[in-house]
């Protein structure tokens, strides 16, 4: 039977953006917790701040109720990195794997201030993903929708959003956040183990289709 | 890394993700297999080749249910497990990245070795897992690795022990056939439909170029053959080919490759014989080696010089997760295991292993 939420652990797991986090979590508390601050890197980065998690918390896969980790929007490598090793420790522990999304954790970031949170994420050649109320749609940063009311914006992209709204004049303020922090993916992941949040699948919101190209005059037809 | 595991304590799961195919497998310490399972990704056809983004979405969607499936055919739990292994290069980044990060996710959960497996170097030991060729086989043996991403002669001296005598410049072989395959209208991956079509053609019907035939060393090249097959084709009308005309330009072409492949492969005994006198087998890996007028091209060959030919069964020459768990098998009998801070490598020749 699984333990009440508080007395959960949970190995939480990020490298979405240009941050490698990972953190023993429980009850609130991070118990033991690794960041390191990096653009690229994160496979051979992220494993080794698991190990040093679990040395510096005197704890092992043994006893882990959950995995979880941010699935994005972000870096595709980085969520890769991140969600291939979350499902290699969750089986091996057996131990339940849980998603977050970056956007998730960061509006949980934001206090109430009576403006809706809109988190944008850089996704390069001039696009952000922007994700807003939990819906992530990609835009050109010179072709954002209508804010409709007041906003607050955060993310690695938060700057050049909000530049772009108060340029044609929206109601807008710049939070501080612009990567996720590891506590709050942990607790928005407590929140969804505990069943208040609904399910989201543990794979990387990619958001773009792959990025592939049809032959051009498509392929020869079979021969005759 | 050395010296922290003389001994397999348990069976070995093996991970494979390095271009189109997501396998896994498990091996008991003594080479048995326990459980093998191998997914070919089908998205890639439309697009005549291998689309990286697509297949390192579809490493990460289907490993954990592979790895599922063969520790129940096992019947094995995680816990009972004495290493975990994954494809850490050659290959496309982002399978790389999934199949290092699941091995490396289950080794941290179990306090398990892990081992970083050079693709080639799994291709390269696979004859020696145990019960596969009549015989068994030592070091050193001479080795044709032609597939669609890869194609050298080696010759493998021992484990992380491997001297590239040659190998291709452009294209590799299978990778020639894909891309004749898809000039003929025969879809993608077309090398098995070009053997099948050329049996309906006749070799000789084209003049077709024979690169690198009795040139010194025993280095491939085929973008030029390729060529000259796309320029022969792009004389016809778009639409279907004749199936006449493009089973005699499929039979034509193949035989060009078998020829050249012989000569190289000619020119690797001599090479290999005067670094291991001692030496007497041939054995050819890949997908390439299914090929049976190539096979027995090359089988002649080894004759002659009085080699032994041999090759695995046809499921272990493609990619496969077998060889993944065998090489790691090897390694930590030597007592070779990796570190956490393993990165995938893109590119990681043979040779580098010795370092």
């Amino acid at each position: 039977m699984r333990p009440a939420r508080s007395f959960m652990k949970i190995l939480t797991l990020d490298a979405a953006l240009a941050r490698c986090s990972v953190a023993l979590w429980q009850s609130g508390t991070v118990l033991a917790g690794r960041t390191v601050e990096a653009g690229r890197g994160h496979a051979a980065l992220l494993p080794v701040l698991v190990a040093e998690v679990f040395a510096a918390a005197g704890h092992s896969a043994d006893g882990l109720d959950a995995v979880a980790v941010t699935v994005g929007p972000g870096s595709f490598t980085g969520l890769r990195a991140a969600v291939s090793l979350a499902q290699g420790l969750a089986a091996g522990a057996g131990a339940s794997l849980v998603g977050v999304t970056v956007a998730e954790a960061m509006a949980d970031a934001v206090p109430p201030c009576g403006r809706a949170v809109w988190v944008a994420i850089d996704s390069r050649r001039d696009r952000v993903f922007l994700s807003r109320d939990g819906v992530v749609a990609a835009f050109a940063v010179d072709a954002l929708p209508p804010t409709g009311g007041p906003v607050v914006v955060v993310g690695d992209a938060a700057v050049a959003v909000a530049c772009r709204l108060a340029a044609r004049g929206d109601n807008v303020m710049l939070g501080d956040g612009r990567v996720p922090d590891i506590g709050r993916v942990a607790a928005v992941a407590a929140r969804r183990l505990a069943g208040a949040l609904a399910e989201v699948p543990v794979r990387p919101l990619y958001i773009d289709p792959p990025e592939a190209k049809l032959p051009a005059g498509g392929l020869r037809p079979a021969p005759r | 890394m050395q010296g922290a595991y003389t001994q397999v304590k348990g069976p070995v799961l093996g991970l494979e993700s390095s271009c189109d195919e997501t396998a896994a497998a498990i091996l008991a310490p003594d080479g048995q297999i326990l459980a093998e399972t191998v997914l070919s990704q089908t998205a890639h056809a439309a697009f005549g080749g291998v689309v990286p983004e697509i297949a390192a979405r579809a490493h990460l969607a289907h490993l954990p249910g592979l790895v599922a499936r063969v520790m129940a055919e096992a019947g094995l739990n995680f816990a009972d497990l004495g290493a975990v292994a994954a494809s850490a290069g050659p290959g496309l980044i982002g399978g790389l990245i999934v199949g290092s990060g699941f091995a490396k996710g289950v080794a941290l959960a179990r306090g398990l070795p892990f081992v970083a497996v050079n693709h080639l170097e799994a291709h390269a030991l696979t004859p020696r897992l145990p019960g596969l060729l009549p015989q068994p086989v030592a070091f050193p043996y001479l080795l044709l690795l032609m597939s669609g991403g890869h194609c050298q002669c080696v010759a493998v001296e021992g484990v992380g022990r491997h001297r590239r005598l040659g190998g291709t410049i452009d294209d590799a072989v299978g990778e020639a056939f894909d891309k004749v395959g898809k000039l003929l209208g025969l879809g993608w991956p077309g090398g098995p439909a070009v053997e099948a079509l050329a049996r309906e053609g006749q070799a000789d019907a084209f003049a077709l170029p024979r690169p690198l035939l009795g040139r010194a060393g025993c280095d491939f090249s085929f973008s030029g053959l390729k060529t000259a097959v796309a320029q022969l084709i792009g004389k016809f009308p778009a639409g279907s080919l004749p199936r006449q005309t493009a089973a005699d330009i499929a039979a034509s072409f193949q035989r060009a490759v078998a020829d050249v492949m012989a000569d190289r492969a000619s020119h690797a005994i001599a090479m290999f014989r005067a670094l291991h006198p001692e030496g007497r087998l041939l054995v050819v890996a890949g997908g390439v080696a299914a090929n049976t007028l190539l096979r027995t091209a090359l089988q002649t060959v080894a004759e002659r010089h009085g080699f032994t030919f041999a090759a695995p069964p046809l499921r272990l020459c493609g990619d496969n997760a077998v060889m993944v768990a065998w090489t790691a098998i090897e390694r930590l009998r030597l007592g070779l295991v990796d570190g956490m801070d393993h990165a995938p490598r893109p590119r990681w020749p043979l040779e580098a292993l010795a370092a």
